[in-house]
This record gives C-alpha cells, structure tokens and sequence, in this order.
C-alpha cells in the first residue's frame, strides 16, 4: 500500500469515526435544557463536528494532492519495516491475550524470552538475566510496594502464584520481618556479587549468580541450624 | 516580595533536602540522563511510563522525581547528539549541528562540558525567572472565573494550529481526537451515561490519559523509533580527564553571552503550550549564529552553536512549568502529564494551586533550583557511563519498556480493557505518525478536555445560555482574539509570502 492511499484511507477513517461520535451523541440531547444549560451530548457532539470538518479538509487535500503524503507513492510501510514492526505489533497482541491465559509472570518471561533471543539475538546471558530480572522487579515493585493486585491468568496459574503471595506475607507479615527481608536483599546483592566476579573469572554469570542465590541460604539455613545444635548440647 | 517569594522558596529549599525528595531529584536525574540520552526516548516517554511507579511516594516527592527527570533529559540529550551524531531526544536536534563536527575533531569533552554547562546556566537563569513570575501570575490568575478558563484552553489549542508549525488540518484532528475520547464515559454535570458504544459496560468510566500517553509514547513512539535505527550507531571516543575538564572549564567565557541570551529566549519559548524545547533550542541556536561574528563556523564545530541550543532547552523545560503551576494549563507534552499526575494526586490544578497547595508548589520550586546542580554534577561525573549504556542496544530496551507499559496501564487504572486499549492507541499513533500527524495535541487535549467542558458548561450556566459571557469579559476577550490571531497566523503567513513572491 503506498503513502498516499494510506492518507486517504486515514482520512475517510477520521471522517466516519466523527460521524459515528456525532450519530452517537445525538442520542443524548443535543439542544438547550430550559434552567439547565446545554444537554450532556453538545458537548462531544460539536466537537465531533469539527472534527468531521476538519477531516473533511484533510481528504480534500487528499484528492487535490495538496499534503506531501498525498503525492508520496513509495510504500506506507517499506518491506524492511513491516518485518521489525509487524513482528512486535503481533507479538505485543500475542503478549496480551496470554496474560488473560497464563497471567502477566510467565507471559512476560515467554515474550522477553522470544523477544531478545530472536529478534534482538543477543546471548543467553543477557537474555536469561532479563527474563529473570525484569519479573522480579515488577513483582517487588507493583505487587509488594504498590499493592496492585496483577492479572495471573487462568484459576491454575492463579494458585501458583497465591503460593508465592502466601509465603510473602508470612515474611512481611511475620514478626522478624525485618530480619528476613534484610536477609533477602543481602541474599541478592551477593548473587550480583558473585555474578560479576564469576564473569570476571569467565564463568557463567547468570548461573554462578543463580548458584548463589540458591544456595547461600541453604548453607545459611544449615549453618544456623548446626550453631543452634551446639549451643543446645552445651546448655544440656 | 520578601514574604511572598523570598519566604516560601527558603522553605521549599529546605523540603527538597529532605532524605526522600533528595533521593528523588538523584534518582530523577539520573532516570532522565538515561531517557534523554538513548536515542528514541525522551522527557515525555520517561515521563508516561514512569508516572504509575510514583504512586508510591507522596505527591511533592513525586513530581519532584519526574520534574528532575524532565530535566535530566535536557541534559542527556546532548550526549547522543555529540558521540552518537543522532539527537538522543528532539529537544536536541540543534546540538547535533556543531557538537557533531567537534566529536568528529576529537573535541567531543569541550563539547560536552559546554553542553553540561550552558544547560546548568539555562536552568539556573529559568528558575530564577520561574520564581519571580509565577506568583504574581498564579495571584492574577485567582480573578479567573470559568470564562477565562476556558478562553485560557481555546488558546492554547490555538498554539498548536499557529505555532506547531505541522498541518493545520491535522493538527486540528489530533487536539480534537483527544477532546472527543475524554468525553466518553459519563456526562460530568448530569451524570448520565455518554458515548457507551455497543453498551460495553468498560465505556462507562472515563478513558484515563495516561492509557493513550503510555500508548502513544510507549508503545507508537517504541514501534516508530524501532523504523528509524535499523542500521548500528557509532560511538565517538571521549577522553575525559580531570586536566582537560579545568582547562575547557576555563573556556566558558567564549559562550557565555549566546548561553545567555539562550537561556532567557528559552524560558520565554518554553511557556506557550505549542513551542516547548525543541523550537526554543532551534530559535536559539539560529540566534547564536546571526549574533555571532563569524557565523560561517556554525555548523563545522562552534562551541557556541552547543552551548546556545542546550541552554535554551533546559531553560524551556523549566518555562513549561511556569504554565502548569500558575493557571493549569501543560506548557508541553512532558507536563501534560505532569498535570494529569496531580489531577490523579488527588490535586486540583490551577491558579489556586499557589494558595492552597504552597507546600507542594514551592518544594517543587525548590527543587529545581537543587536538581540544576544535581544534574550537572551527575552529568559530568557520568559521562564515561552514559556512553557505555548508548551501546545498549533497542531490541534490548524495547521489550522491557513495553513490558513496563503494559503494567504501568494496569496498575493505574486495574482494567486489562484499558491495556487493550493503550495497544489500539499505541498502533493507530503509529500509523498516524507516520502520516505526519502531530499527537503531542492528542495528548494536551485529553487531559485539558474534562477541565475545558467543565468551564464552558459552567459559564454558559451561569449566564443562563448567553454566549456573550466570553466576550463580555476583558481577559476572555482578549484571549479568544489572541486565538483568533494565532489561528489565521499560517494563512496570513501564506498569504504575505504569496504576494513577495509574485513582483520578484
């Protein structure tokens, strides 16, 4: 389709869409109320009047071939760009339709996970890292600190993530709150830690910083637990 | 002066030392260094999708995190313009013109400093203005009753046909596109439902401005940014050392009076809802070359043409806000949503804003004056950092701003209908962009069309129907004939062009 009867096709849009907003309005009244001023649809009517004015302009010019667009006759949408950005305009459609099914988590990881390793071809650490991050950032900052509930999808996906919600709330909600949060952040500055140092060495990072993260508190758990042992076998 | 002024700004010094506030004039900044320098993303894209996030801190702390970011990318702009040779944001195109060529001669340190500095000057030099007007105004403004509101509104719509400079047939689709989608939902003054289209039950609440802000800055621009840099930038290599800093710090003298003159040209520019940053940063740089004594090397690496557009950008940034604050009217895009934000905040804009909310207005102000500083100090510091993160590369950036849009739209409105919708306005933006269609208008208009509805109903009610309420007043009268002016400004333009062209 080229450029000048995609400004066309906009323009006769605009002017049906204003027709539509004018049809819809009249519906309310249109006039004068005696003692109560304008009716509540000359508002939005008059303004979808000028704006049918004003699009009725723009498809004049149109046809007098008055508006650079209107003479350009090279594609709308080149052959180069319909690739780029039909692909994230349907993936963008894709993303949201999953989030009705698989919730707003795991549809962002599928999207962020096609999104880098495909189009943007960049490496499985960074794309992992993304994936990962970018879940966990919103979680912590829409969810803990804002408390919005997100949209989880399907009554399935819905529970594993009241799973999380509830071991949240024993954290936040507990009396060493405090403790365990601190812990948590400690937990995942080491992991960036021991990420940067691992790529520094040329390990994998991301798995060097997953390694961390899980077991850290496992070592932790393990350590207090063994401290905890000894003291009670010296108090006995 | 002294209680008026002098006071309240000490106060508002104060409040923006705050642990918090100071925080977020950091963190503003640095978010605005970032949006500003990546090419494709401006104030105003940082501004849309940022704005749901800043629920979380109260309203003064919010908007001094998105003030302080809207001049962050004043400042960030520059650093693309210079090693990248593409504006990182339009408030930037004119410091690519000679910042470009002084890269390119391996001045790409002088060019940033003097980029830093004159946008510090700017902001300076438009805060001082912006504290000494705005109170006079906003106490002029308190005489304003719904007629003069709505005269206010009329004219600033009528900016955007005489000064946007982009097809008036279009420009005026897009302000009353906007206008006609703030009206679905509910009748304001009767309550009855309007414009419920196939009586879906979603259409009975207002459509929020920020689903078509985040649409078409987030998604459109996303989509339309993503067309034009296909192919791989370069980055310009800076040497950025301690002793070269003092020595181009030394050379300040040579741009002094065009970051002057700049700077004042900018505030003044920035005010009208139409021009903003972009045509201030163009007119100035224009002047700086007419003024200068050799205008021939403008364009080939004049330290002045850097120095003159940046100033004037920054200065711009600040002179929008004089409008907002005073009479709630968005001088830009960037503070429409500002305005949109503190409608959400739960405060009502406008002149009263002075009087009842003083402690917001002057921490804001306050604010300013710190974030200047804040801004030019990061700036300097972080310069090598900025020009790694531009190596970063947009299908990277992409996915995760659309990702953030989508949860942005949510947690504001807690509708996935309004996500749909933010994707419908995102794609038609785009297609219509592409058209040369303007939607900053779109934007303005969406968040001004329930305030400009409220105060022409509100006028014709109280004089019982009698249109002659705007006329009978000085102040609307002389608003709807600036109106009238602005709007025939392109065809009398038109017209004189016509008849020098026809005797040569």
């Amino acid at each position: 389709m080229s450029t000048r009867i995609a400004e066309g096709l906009m323009a006769f849009f605009l002017v049906l869409l204003s027709a539509t907003v004018m049809w819809k309005s009249s519906e309310l009244n249109i006039g004068w109320v005696e003692g109560r001023g304008p009716g509540s649809g000359v508002w939005p009517f008059w303004l979808a009047a000028l704006m049918g004015l004003a699009s009725l302009v723009a498809l004049v010019r149109f046809f007098l071939q008055m508006t650079p667009e209107s003479r350009n006759l090279t594609d709308y949408i080149d052959r180069d760009t319909v690739a780029l950005v039909m692909i994230t305009a349907f993936g963008l459609l894709a993303l949201i339709i999953s989030i009705h099914v698989v919730g707003v988590y795991f549809s962002f990881m599928i999207f962020l996970l096609l999104y880098l390793k495909l189009i943007g071809q960049h490496s499985w650490t960074e794309t992992m890292t993304t994936v990962l991050a970018v879940p966990v950032i919103i979680y912590l900052l829409f969810e803990v600190a804002l408390t919005t509930y997100l949209p989880k999808g399907w009554p399935f996906f819905e529970e594993l993530f009241l799973a999380v919600d509830n071991v949240r709330y024993d954290i936040q909600y507990s009396a060493n709150s405090g403790l365990i949060s601190g812990l948590l952040a400690l937990n995942t500055l080491g992991a960036i830690g021991v990420g940067l140092w691992a790529r520094r060495l040329g390990i994998n990072p991301l798995l060097a910083a997953l390694g961390s993260i899980v077991v850290t508190p496992i070592l932790g758990g393990v350590g207090v637990f063994l401290m905890g042992k000894k003291r009670a076998e010296k108090a006995a | 002066m002294m209680e008026t002024v002098l006071i309240p700004l000490g106060a508002g010094l104060l409040q923006s030392f705050e642990p918090l506030n100071l925080f977020m004039i950091f963190a503003g900044c640095l978010a605005g260094l970032f949006v500003g320098a990546m090419p494709g993303l401006g104030s105003v894209n940082g501004v849309a999708v940022l704005l749901p996030v800043t629920f979380l801190v109260p309203p003064t702390a919010a908007i001094i995190f998105l003030a302080a970011l809207y001049y962050g990318a004043m400042y960030g702009g520059a650093v693309s313009s210079i090693t990248l040779g593409i504006p990182g944001a339009s408030t930037a195109v004119a410091t690519v013109f000679d910042g470009r060529p002084m890269a390119q001669a391996g001045k790409a340190d002088k060019a940033l400093m003097a980029a830093a500095v004159a946008s510090f000057i700017g902001g300076t030099v438009s805060v001082v203005l912006f504290t000494f007007f705005a109170p006079p105004l906003a106490e002029f403004a308190l005489r304003f009753g719904p007629p003069e509101e709505f005269a206010l509104m009329v004219l600033a719509f009528a900016t955007f046909i005489g000064l946007g400079g982009d097809d008036i047939a279009k420009t005026a689709i897009s302000i009353l596109l906007g206008l006609v989608i703030a009206t679905v939902g509910f009748d304001i003054i009767s309550g009855q439902p309007r414009l419920v289209f196939f009586d879906m039950p979603e259409l009975q609440r207002p459509i929020q401005f920020i689903v078509l802000a985040i649409g078409i800055y987030g998604i459109g621009e996303m989509l339309w940014t993503m067309e034009h840099t296909k192919g791989a930038v370069q980055v310009t290599k800076v040497n950025f050392t301690i002793r070269r800093m003092r020595e181009n710090l030394g050379e300040v003298g040579q741009y002094m009076k065009s970051t002057t003159v700049g700077s004042v040209l900018g505030f003044f520019v920035g005010t009208l809802p139409a021009a903003g940053a972009t045509p201030a940063s163009l007119m100035s740089y224009g002047l700086a070359k007419s003024f200068s004594r050799d205008p021939d090397s403008f364009g080939k690496g004049n330290v002045s043409g850097v120095a003159a557009p940046e100033a004037a950008n920054n200065a711009a940034s600040t002179g929008s806000m004089l409008p907002m604050i005073t009479l709630g009217i968005p001088g830009s895009p960037t503070t429409a949503i500002l305005l949109g934000g503190m409608i959400i905040w739960g405060l009502r804009p406008g002149p009263l804003l002075f009087a009842e909310e003083g402690e917001f207005v002057w921490g804001l102000i306050g604010s300013m004056y710190v974030a200047n500083f804040v801004t030019l100090i990061l700036n300097l510091a972080l310069i090598p950092v900025f020009i790694r993160v531009l190596a970063l590369p947009f299908t990277m950036l992409a996915p995760i701003i659309f990702v953030l849009c989508i949860v942005g739209v949510f947690a504001t409105t807690n509708r996935m209908f309004d996500v749909w919708l933010m994707l419908l306005f995102g794609v038609i933006g785009y297609l219509m962009r592409k058209l040369d269609y303007p939607l900053a208008p779109a934007v303005l208009a969406i968040v001004l069309g329930p305030l400009a509805e409220r105060s022409f109903r509100q006028s014709l009610i109280s004089s019982q129907g009698d249109a002659m309420i705007f006329l009978d007043r000085p102040i609307a009268l002389i608003c709807f004939l600036l109106a009238l002016l602005l709007m025939s400004y392109p065809f009398i333009q038109r017209y004189l062009m016509r008849q020098r062209a026809v005797p040569g």
